[in-house]
């Protein structure tokens, strides 16, 4: 573990002690939660060295409540809990459909939303459900509280609008309706712990049982930060879904996402996965409204 | 109740309850007093001339004892040894620590000494060291031609080997050929990624002047003579310790830096140092495994007799030569035949440097090779001439009646039944049944297929000793030569031993692993342990029976030949109440005043046993299905059939048989060591070097044909079965898969964006 | 051994930690980026649980914390700091063995022993969340650990085996 000689860890107890370390220290210190991203970080030099944060302890940052229309999760909350929350599962199921694909269970046990968006990877899988549910990020300070939406909180690859005395507490997302459905999809090289060569949510809002009244749809790994399929989701909204409608949409994203080459995928690939993940997933949310037998 | 008969019986493993309760010693675990611990700087250039390293300011950091350059050990610790030496072949000089120059990303450059873990890694960061880049070349096609850069400014090209050898009338078979069906494949490098990496502790003994050094190594004895070689010390003041040992596949066998380096420092040092490889070393800098590239064509009949091959192979093997690494590329080329009768073969092979860890032996260690260049070829061949992929190996086959039989590269297969283990293979895949589904699939856009592989394979290539002791009390002590690492042979000796002298399993302890202990042998590889340990063993034991009847048959006065050893006692066959349990019979050979008149006191043999190369076979079946928008592939059904002679532990051999064939789904489908063009490596990390989980493997269906080998125990060798049988049956299935769409499946591994790019170049046209 | 007493004297980085390992009680002073593994293995000498990757896909040094399975090289002793701890040590009472690990023993369920103590530790969290897996859940739930000996068949079948064990 080079690197990381004489550094200092402070673990606060509490959040009010957390927010007055950083007051303090601000860009002297770097928090960290689970750890599963930043230890490896640290271990392979890309982290500056500095003091850490450790806010692991702080309890009062693991929860998951219900509020006006939407769904409260504290910063610290564990995938596995994500995951497997009657909450979550029944009004913001991709979430949790999400949480169970970002890794092995034993990641899953330590690892933390907040730390997830935080270490921003464009490729992580919490990050497109959260857009289309409209995420709201919770930011606290000792100066007060600012809540930024996701969208406008990634600013480019690892930019986050995010202040040096600030932490991340709570992400709310909006509950989903009855008349939404969604589906989370991933493509990766294998299926037991991968990281994503494509990966995407979508969230549709039915109007009747033929036509989509609005759509979101949000995916990773394919540009420096998750992306809205905007033009796909001009191509679909009001309009009528058959097979060539859908796949004429599905191929839209090409113009939304910018993907790179690397050890996992040409970009080339990933243009054409992404077509394929949006066509599947479409189908698979038209299809399970007729099953549901209207 | 004792058991009778151990041999052939699915006995839990002696090895079991230390490594379930994790008691076990592996290499990190050890811990000596004054111990001190090393870190390598390693290079992360692909090739570039050292101009300068300066230490001071590693050597500042409080905690560090000492720093080392290959410059300042250049004169103590000789290169490193090389013993597989083709004739002809250019063998560039090893050291250590690179001197002047560094030749691959990883290669050691500098060590650090301190007191402890942390420490050692951070003094590292402080070693400054000017490199100047060179050209690198990581293709060896590449590096084959005109202009390529140089690894070795010395040699005047790229070339470490050539070996071109025709047997047979090649030039006959291609002129009667109906057809000549022609082939590339390129099979990728590999990592053998034991899940333990390597470490070397060392620790020299002034007042008696030993240096035990122990190693996380497959080869005992061996690592003693070579670091008797670089460091010019005598080979009887060495002391090779193997601990628990975390996995080797190949990986462990050679002659490492690491090994002689640290044995130098605890010598120079006086205190005790230890080393212990982190992943990413151990993906950069431990020995990596195939990478070979073959161009083949095949002179075949319209009936699907195959005639003649031609086969050009081109090996990358890195920039510098370890122990065996020249070995594979010849093996492989041998064995390419198979299971088939070939009137002619055309060898071509030429050994490639590059600026890349050397290759070496890797679980199968050229015979995965051979195993899928042959029977691909014979799919191609089967899909061109449109017979059944069955059916055209059945044509070929060597017949049970032509054993033993001597190829057309002259091995000498000793005993098999190709077409019995396919035919097996064939009942347990219902292959009709899935050929009909495949059909009907079809109609619906589903595409599934059915990949074959019938292979044969070399093993036991090495003598090993065994040290047999009956002691006073009757229990018996084994040291065997050998150093299994997982493969189980403290049980499976255990039940030989147990059976020849009729006593319990548990009265007997096998020991391996300590070259002061145990006379010289091989080790553990090549799938040799069970066989030549095995009948080194049974040939002591069988002497020490010999003298133990003849004791017993003087003090019963009944001839020896009358007597039995059953269940702990030693008697008369017709009278089995003349008898002397087996403990009163060790005890008297102990003992002067009763041992009979003229006979030596003792029960104590060593015995050296030279193995006969064995050649076990099987028929593999894939079925897998194929998503061709995606490139994906699933696995559907996995049959694998072995022959592997007799056998001492069917759920050993079992065991052996699923891991070797996970490595062989890794090779398919799933890794692979992989370079930019400038030489950078990329997957040095398990999150890119992909090794198959318990989700990517499915439930395998084995079974056994048993057609037993000559020698006394009748087995012929398992452990490398899985890896050299199932890779080739796996693509062959996808590449039958995929037959609506004719394309030709070129390299591994068939990952989604390959096969998805080949599927849509087709569509393209 | 002078020097690093030294070094640990006058460090004032080093932080205390303590927690409960296999229900003892530890503590100790460290330097404050020593990852439990490291903790567990270098300062407890618990070698048990085994260090084999850098990057936290092994699974080898899986151990039981807070009730939850974690991999202990991917987490700080100080994040530690309170825990309650179990490892592969803490299994088998007073020379009995835990029904997981007679069932690895019964089914050939490792060979060289390296990534074993991980997967027992994974598969006792697995059994204690569902003590009724079925293969797939099985599979899914060891994801995170890999062996390069066993094809994991005989690993499945232990889990499988040891669930039927603990039923009774």
């Amino acid at each position: 573990m080079n690197r990381l000689h004489d550094i200092e860890v402070y673990s606060p107890k509490t959040l009010e002690e957390a927010l007055e370390i950083l007051r303090r220290e601000g860009d002297r210190v770097k928090v960290i939660a689970g750890g599963t991203d930043l230890i490896i970080q640290m271990k392979d030099g890309i982290m500056p060295r500095k003091n850490l944060l450790n806010i692991y302890s702080i309890d009062e940052l693991r929860y998951i409540r219900m509020g006006n229309d939407s769904i409260r999760i504290g910063a610290l909350t564990s995938f596995t809990d994500i995951a497997s929350s009657a909450l979550i599962r029944n009004y913001a199921r991709i979430l949790a459909d999400a949480a169970n694909t970002i890794g092995s269970i034993q990641i899953m046990n330590k690892a933390s939303i907040g730390g997830n968006l935080v270490n921003a990877s464009p490729a992580a899988d919490s990050i497109p459900p959260l857009y289309v549910l409209d995420a709201v990020l919770v930011l606290r300070s000792v100066e007060g509280v600012r809540e930024v939406p996701i969208q406008s909180f990634y600013r480019g690859y690892k930019k986050l609008d995010i202040r040096s005395d600030e932490l991340l507490t709570e992400v709310r997302v909006r509950r989903m309706a009855e008349d939404e459905d969604g589906i989370f999809l991933k493509h990766g090289l294998r299926l037991g712990d991968a990281i994503s060569v494509v990966n995407a949510a979508l969230l549709v809002k039915w109007d009747g049982d033929d036509r989509f009244k609005d759509v979101k749809i949000a995916l990773g790994a394919v540009a420096p930060t998750v992306v809205r399929a905007r033009s796909c989701e001009e191509a679909l909204t009001g309009k009528e879904l058959n097979d060539s409608t859908i796949w004429d949409a599905a191929s839209k994203v090409v113009n939304d996402i910018s993907p790179i080459d690397d050890v996992r995928g040409t970009a080339e690939y990933r243009r054409e996965m992404s077509v394929n993940l949006l066509y599947i997933g479409l189908w698979e949310i038209i299809n399970k409204r007729n099953q549901a037998g209207w | 109740m004792m058991q009778t008969q151990y041999v052939g019986s699915p006995v839990k493993r002696k090895e079991d309850p230390r490594l379930i309760k994790g008691e076990s010693t592996y290499l990190d675990d050890i811990k000596l007093p004054g111990m001190l611990y090393a870190a390598f700087l390693r290079s992360s250039y692909p090739h570039a001339k050292i101009k300068r390293i300066d230490v001071s300011q590693a050597l500042t950091l409080e905690g560090v004892v000492a720093v080392y350059t290959g410059k300042d050990l250049k004169d103590a610790v000789g290169p490193l040894v090389v013993e597989s030496i083709n004739r002809g072949s250019k063998v560039p000089s090893h050291y250590p620590l690179a001197v002047d120059e560094v030749k691959f990303v990883g290669e050691p450059v500098a060590v650090v000494v301190a007191e402890d873990r942390y420490v050692a890694k951070d003094a590292l960061e402080r070693i400054i060291v000017e490199y100047e880049p060179l050209p690198a070349v990581v293709d060896p096609e590449k590096a084959l031609e005109d202009e390529a850069p140089k690894v070795h400014e010395d040699y005047e090209d790229n070339v470490c080997f050539r070996w071109k050898k025709a047997f047979g009338d090649v030039e006959q078979s291609f002129s009667n050929a109906d057809e000549v069906i022609e082939a590339r494949f390129r099979i990728q490098r590999l990592a053998p990624t034991a899940m333990e990496p390597r470490g070397v502790v060392a620790h020299y003994d002034a007042l008696n002047r030993i240096l035990t050094i122990w190693s996380s190594t497959q080869f005992p004895h061996k690592l003693r003579t070579w670091v008797a070689t670089s460091l010019n010390w005598p080979e009887n003041r060495i002391r090779v310790i193997t601990p628990e040992v975390g996995g080797g596949f190949g990986s462990k066998l050679n002659h490492y830096p690491e090994e002689v380096v640290i044995p130098y420092l605890a010598v120079k040092l006086g205190r005790p140092v230890k080393w212990f490889e982190e992943r990413r070393e151990n993906l950069q800098a431990t020995t990596h495994g195939r990478d070979m590239i073959a161009y083949v064509k095949a002179a075949v009949k319209r009936d699907g007799k195959i005639l003649g091959l031609k086969v050009r192979l081109i090996a990358d093997l890195g920039a510098y030569n370890y122990v065996y690494t020249q070995d594979n590329p010849l093996v492989a080329a041998r064995m390419i035949p198979g299971c088939y009768k070939l009137e002619s073969i055309e060898l071509d092979v030429v050994g490639v440097f590059t600026n890349k860890i050397a290759t070496d032996a890797y679980r199968g260690a050229g015979r995965p090779e051979a195993s899928y260049i042959i029977e691909r070829t014979v799919d191609r061949i089967a899909r061109k001439l449109g017979i059944d992929p069955a059916e055209i190996r059945r044509r070929n086959f060597i017949q049970p009646s032509e054993f033993p039989y001597k190829t057309v590269t002259k091995f000498v297969y000793d005993t098999g039944n190709y077409e019995a283990a396919l035919n097996k293979a064939l009942e347990l895949l219902k292959y009709s049944e899935v050929r009909a589904e495949q059909e009907r699939l079809r109609g619906e856009g589903r595409y599934i297929g059915v990949g074959l592989s019938s292979f044969v394979e070399v093993c036991n290539f090495s003598y090993q000793s065994a040290s047999v002791r009956v002691e006073p009390t009757g229990k018996v002590l084994v040291f065997t030569s050998t150093s299994p690492h997982g493969q189980g042979e403290e049980t499976a000796f255990a039940q030989i031993v147990a059976d020849v002298f009729g006593v319990d399993m548990d009265s007997v302890q096998v020991i391996h692993g300590d070259t002061l202990a145990i006379p010289y042998g091989w080790g553990t590889a090549g799938s040799w342990t069970l066989t030549s340990g095995g009948n080194a063993i049974l040939k002591a034991c069988k002497e020490i029976r010999e003298k133990m009847l003849k004791i017993a048959a003087a003090k019963l006065e009944a001839r020896p030949e009358d007597l039995e050893m059953r269940e702990g006692r030693i008697f008369v066959k017709d009278a089995p109440d003349k008898s002397l349990s087996f403990e009163e019979v060790a005890g008297i050979a102990y003992d002067p005043e009763s041992i009979p008149e003229g006979m030596e006191i003792g029960l104590a043999t060593t015995s050296f046993y030279v193995p006969n190369l064995t050649f076990p076979f099987g028929a593999y079946a894939a079925v897998v299905e194929v998503f061709p928008e995606s490139g994906e592939v699933k696995l559907l059904k996995l049959v694998l059939v072995n022959d592997v002679g007799k056998v001492v532990n069917p759920m050993l051999v079992e065991g052996q048989v699923h891991g070797g064939a996970a490595q062989a789904i890794g090779q398919a489908i799933y890794e692979e060591i992989a370079y930019t063009e400038d030489g950078v490596l990329l997957t040095d990390t398990l999150s890119e070097y992909l090794i198959p989980t318990a989700v990517e493997i499915p439930w395998m269906i084995t079974d056994r044909t048993e057609t037993p080998a000559p020698n006394p125990l009748g087995t012929k060798g398992v452990g490398e079965m899985g890896a050299i049988g199932l890779a080739q049956a796996i693509v062959n299935a996808v590449e039958d898969a995929l037959t609506p769409f004719d394309v030709k499946i070129e390299d591994t591994p068939v990952t989604p964006a390959y096969l998805w790019k080949l599927v849509n170049a087709e569509k393209k046209e | 051994m002078a020097r690093k007493k030294q070094l640990l004297e006058t460090a004032e980085t080093y932080v205390s930690v303590s927690m409960k390992v296999n229900g003892v009680p530890c503590s100790a002073k460290i330097e404050p980026r020593t990852l439990l593994v490291h903790f567990l293995r270098d300062v407890l000498g618990l070698t048990g649980t085994h260090w084999g990757c850098d990057t936290g896909n092994c699974g080898a040094c899986t151990v039981i914390m807070n009730g939850k399975s974690v991999k202990s090289c991917n987490i700080f002793a100080v994040q530690a700091d309170g825990a309650e701890i179990i490892t592969i040590e803490g299994l088998a009472k007073d020379g009995q063995l835990h029904p997981i690990q007679e069932a690895f023993w019964e089914n050939h369920g490792l060979q060289c022993g390296f990534c074993t103590p991980g997967f027992i530790m994974q598969a006792y969290w697995l059994l204690q969340q569902n003590p009724n897996p079925t293969e797939e859940e099985v599979r899914r739930g060891i994801s995170g650990n890999i062996c390069r000996c066993t094809g994991y068949q005989n690993i499945v079948k232990a889990i499988l085996t040891a669930a039927e064990k603990m039923k009774r």
